[in-house]
């Protein structure tokens, strides 16, 4: 089911109706059968794979705090985590491996007698597969007791708010929510309603209007070069924060009606002044899940300087393995990888030149350099992300620059009106500027100011939604595919 | 929870005057200025208008027929009431607008095919609804919709306002209302070839041919029989015809002659004339050259095809 579907606007105000009716007893099951259901709606025989899972998982999960030693803790780590690594080995990768394998034996004349699967790959597979192996990992390292109430277990993966796009949890920041008593809170419900409004706004108004263009570019990319690949481009860049940020939102805001609190997963990050900062302000949850789980147990960064260096490559290049079973994924990882290791090369001029810029009271403008520079390195990464293939992503870095046509509907409009465009431009910019102002006075969405004020911000994002939403288009969240 | 029923109901209904105040405004916007490069738009613009013809149909009227040779031949004043990728259904919709506008035909020429007999299976979106929800007031637009849209999303157009415009939002842009309005306040191409747009492109073409089996859709052929009776209910003199189809594409059009053949039975058996055109041994369907694709002919086509056509409406027109 998606958030941005009528299904779940009917869906919602049941689910949590009901939740708050029934005795606490029951609310697990009412949650576990809503999240089986919203998850079912995308394929339902998939729900058996998920199970599957679930059920290793819950096991291991006992049987490593059962068992006597650190020796067999970890066998039966090792057991969870191989049965969790095997079906995104097979539903994600396998074709990409054996793909790669062809290719290689084409080239030196054989013909590969190993056969393609014709699967599809589960929803959401590579968040609820980490969210999984977080559990297990956590109850290895002694942080979270095994659960021993299988709904709730079961739930701590499927919970629907974040089971096909994360956050990805950790059992101790959830499993102990299934357990508590929530009521219906006015500020609970209040901030939660908020919070999915603003998601929606970032969803169906500016990530589903960029995608217009976008689309229009990447499908198209022989009829574009110069301004045109590189506005397609920085709009896509906006338009996967606004798509996975606005999922995030609407994720937590759902949770919040109910009374949970889960982890933040999105905090500006085009406004962060270097690679590593943006990597602590997106996809937060994926980015510490790597630092806790790889980067740490390689050695993290109490190694000698080239170890340092290999780790964060490893790490980028894993994490661009997760998004995707292709190239440029990988690619677009190892970019990122590449952009740390340069930054720390480059850290002490930097630093130099940031301190000379301050003295001389350019501090601003030392910032505004930094943050555009991050903006424009990421947003070259991004083009490798979307990209189709790897041909494609090379057309662009080659064309990119070829500036010698230029025509304003074609390069800025995208061939899509100038609506499109400024249309974009402002909402963009509506939606900066609130979370700028909000950032600084740490209020989300004016909710400290009086009751005017956040009442017509509200009503004012709902018509705004109505107006600009872009509807037509029944178009998924980016990050459904991984 | 008081409170929160409280602020909610009020967050509501504030949203709710909201948008049956956009709804007032939107409908009267797009109803008042029409954008005139869209067909619909263009045809249900006329009012009080008078016209001795009119040929109605899908692309294959608008590209295919040429109203101004056909007056020639004819004496007769014409419209060129076709639409590309339009079906039976939207065909009957535009035709009781044009009516209702206080527009009159004294002849209707109606253009079947198999894409319009069986629309499902070739077009993607053959019911261009986006383009009459303006009219939803309206009950034979309401209960055309209600045929050919998903019902859940027609009960939630009529009866929530504005949501009708929200789904259509790229068309009923308010950028575009601000900037003073639609693409096309005027189309001088169809106030001179009134309504028809011939093709000028000579390069035939060529698609990878596979065969494909036609049957009359059950909602096509309710359509079919609605403008039928809507046609002699308002006294319009009522023709059919087949146009030509390129001669090598027919034969991977399995069932298209039987269906043919069915509809004239049926139109015959009301006492309505067909000429069919679409023959594979028709001359006008032999050479490559006078088409643009398998389906539509090019300006060197037309420029047979309606002179033809012209003297065999001739003989049926009033």
């Amino acid at each position: 089911m998606l958030f941005n579907s009528l299904t779940f606007l009917a869906f919602f105000p049941v689910v949590t109706s009901l939740y708050f009716m029934l005795p606490h007893k029951f609310r697990w099951l009412l949650l576990l059968i809503a999240s089986c259901f919203f998850y079912m709606f995308f394929k339902p025989v998939y729900i058996l794979i998920l199970f599957g899972t679930i059920i290793i998982d819950y096991y291991a999960g006992i049987k490593i705090e059962n068992a006597s030693g650190k020796k067999n803790k970890k066998l039966f780590l090792i057991l969870s985590l191989i049965a969790n690594i095997g079906v995104l080995a097979v539903f994600k990768y396998y074709n990409f491996i054996n793909h790669n394998i062809t290719d290689a034996l084409v080239s030196m004349g054989f013909h590969n007698p190993i056969p393609f699967l014709n699967i599809l790959l589960p929803i959401g597979l590579s968040f609820h597969t980490f969210q999984a192996m977080s559990y297990t990992i956590e109850v290895y390292r002694g942080n979270q007791k095994a659960e021993r109430h299988f709904g709730i277990y079961a739930l701590y993966v499927m919970f629907y708010p974040q089971l096909v796009a994360g956050p990805i949890e950790r059992p101790q920041n959830v499993i102990h929510q299934f357990r508590e008593v929530h009521t219906f809170q006015y500020s609970n419900v209040s901030a939660g309603l908020k919070l999915m409004l603003w998601g929606f706004f970032k969803k169906v108004v500016i990530a589903d209007r960029l995608a217009i263009g976008v689309d229009e570019v990447y499908n198209h990319l022989h009829s574009y070069s110069g301004v045109a690949l590189i506005t397609a481009t920085a709009f896509f860049a906006i338009q996967i924060y606004c798509d996975f940020s606005g999922y995030s939102d609407i994720a937590l805001g759902t949770a919040k009606v109910m009374g949970f609190t889960l982890m933040t997963n999105f905090d500006r990050p085009y406004a962060s002044r270097s690679i590593s900062e943006f990597w602590t302000r997106w996809h937060i949850s994926l980015s510490s899940w790597f630092r806790d789980y790889l980067y740490i147990p390689l050695g993290g960064n109490r190694v000698k300087i080239p170890r340092l260096y290999f780790n964060l490559f490893i790490v980028f290049m894993v994490s661009g393995l997760w998004h995707g079973a292709d190239w440029t994924f990988i690619i677009w990882g190892a970019l990122h990888g590449l952009y740390l290791i340069i930054g720390l090369m480059s850290k002490t001029t930097v630093t130099k030149y940031s301190q000379f810029l301050e003295k001389n009271k350019l501090a601003f403008l030392s910032n505004t350099l930094k943050t555009i520079t991050v903006f424009c390195l990421v947003t070259f990464a991004w083009l490798f992300f979307r990209a189709k293939n790897f041909d494609d992503a090379m057309y662009v870095v080659k064309h990119m620059f070829d500036f010698r046509s230029f025509t304003i509907t074609k390069d800025l409009y995208l061939n899509n009106g100038q609506d499109f465009f400024i249309v974009s431009l402002l909402m963009i910019l509506f939606m900066e500027t609130v979370q700028y102002f909000n950032s600084k006075s740490n209020d989300f969405l004016f909710a400290k100011n009086p009751s005017v004020l956040k009442w017509s911000f509200c009503i004012g994002v709902a018509l705004l939604i109505s107006v600009f939403g872009v509807f037509h288009r029944n178009s998924e969240f980016i990050y459904f595919q991984f | 929870m008081k409170l929160f029923l409280r602020n909610v109901t009020i967050f509501f209904i504030i949203v709710f005057i909201s948008f049956l105040l956009l709804d007032k405004y939107y409908t009267s916007y797009s109803l008042n200025h029409p954008n005139v490069c869209e067909k619909s738009d263009w045809i249900l613009n006329h009012k009080n208008e008078s016209f001795d013809f009119a040929v109605l149909g899908n692309s294959r009227v608008m590209h295919m027929v040429d109203i101004s040779t056909i007056e020639k031949h004819t004496g007769k004043t014409g419209i060129n009431l076709g639409i590309r990728g339009a079906n039976f259904a939207e065909n009957y919709l535009v035709l009781d607008q044009f009516l209702k506008k206080g527009n009159t035909i004294k002849n209707l020429a109606i253009e079947v095919n198999m894409h319009n007999l069986d629309s499902r299976k070739q077009l993607e979106y053959p019911f261009h609804d986006y383009n009459y929800v303006s009219y939803l007031k309206d009950t034979s637009v309401y209960n055309t919709f209600k045929d050919n849209v998903p019902y859940h999303k027609v009960l939630m157009w009529k009866f929530i306002p504005f949501i009708r415009y929200m789904e259509f939002s790229n068309r009923f842009s308010l950028y575009k209302i601000i900037k003073g309005g639609f693409e096309c306040k005027i189309n001088p191409v169809f106030d001179l070839t009134k309504g028809s747009e011939i093709v000028n492109d000579k390069v035939f073409k060529d698609e990878k041919q596979s065969y494909v089996y036609w049957k009359i859709n059950e909602s096509d052929e309710k359509y079919l029989d609605k403008l039928i009776d809507f046609s002699l209910k308002n006294k319009i003199h009522l023709v059919f015809y087949s146009g030509p189809v390129y001669y090598k594409y027919q034969p991977f059009q399995l069932n298209y002659k039987n269906i043919l053949e069915q509809v004239k039975t049926k139109v015959m058996n009301k006492g309505i004339s067909f000429i069919n055109f679409c023959t594979m041994q028709n001359a006008l369907c032999q050479n490559q050259g006078d088409f643009n694709d398998n389906f539509h002919m090019n300006i060197s086509g037309v420029s047979k095809f309606s002179p033809i056509l012209a003297d065999s409406l001739s003989k049926y027109f009033k």
